[in-house]
């Protein structure tokens, strides 16, 4: 992983990298304010109807959004542990296996009624515009978080 | 009484998800040998 420019030196406070993140806890105004801005535009997007141009426009604004401001305005990445316990790190593992299995099981038998994909079941239960604009939402927010590490 | 296999199915799913959410507040617990899901993406 491209983690080589990353501080190690966790003791010291660092700068972050632009001024434009604030950092935790401080500029409350402006964190309420692209809040707003996200929440309003999950709020849009899940008004698109699935598979649409529109739908793919709403998919793609936050992925080169993202991705440029990766590129050009980085903020202030979390850096990883050290090192990693082999032991604790195996439980992901297996339950991310896990997942993947049964879903790709699914995904290989063309999701049938009596072994449907995740996607399929996840799919009614984000039916209702307020909790599909809330998936949106926390799709943006875990792409954000991406950006941070 | 026996299940249905799509029953099976989203119980084998709702498991792992739930799983995912215990390792994840095991990890957060003080002392802990299992990494975080943010330390072992960074």
């Amino acid at each position: 992983m491209a983690t080589e420019d990353l501080p190690r030196d966790r003791g010291r406070s660092r700068r972050p990298r632009s001024s434009f993140w604030p950092g935790h806890g401080t500029n409350r105004a402006r964190t309420a304010v692209i809040g707003i801005i996200l929440a309003g535009y999950a709020w849009a997007a899940g008004a698109a109807a699935p598979f649409s141009a529109t739908a793919l426009i709403c998919v793609l604004i936050p992925g080169v959004v993202l991705a440029g401001l990766a590129s050009w305005r980085p903020p202030e990445r979390i850096p990883p542990p050290d090192r990693l316990d082999i032991t604790g790190m195996s439980f992901w593992v297996i339950c991310v296996a896990a997942l993947f299995e049964w879903e790709a099981a699914a995904y290989r038998d063309n999701s049938p009624p009596w072994h449907p994909s995740l996607t399929d079941l996840v799919n009614p239960l984000i039916g209702p515009h307020i909790l599909k604009s809330a998936a949106i939402l926390i799709w943006i927010l875990a792409g954000w978080a991406l950006v941070r590490r | 009484m026996t299940m249905s296999p799509r029953a099976i199915t989203i119980i084998g799913f709702a498991v792992v998800i739930a799983g995912l959410f215990l390792l994840e507040f095991l990890a957060r617990r003080p002392g802990n040998r299992i990494p975080t899901l943010g330390q072992w993406l960074g």
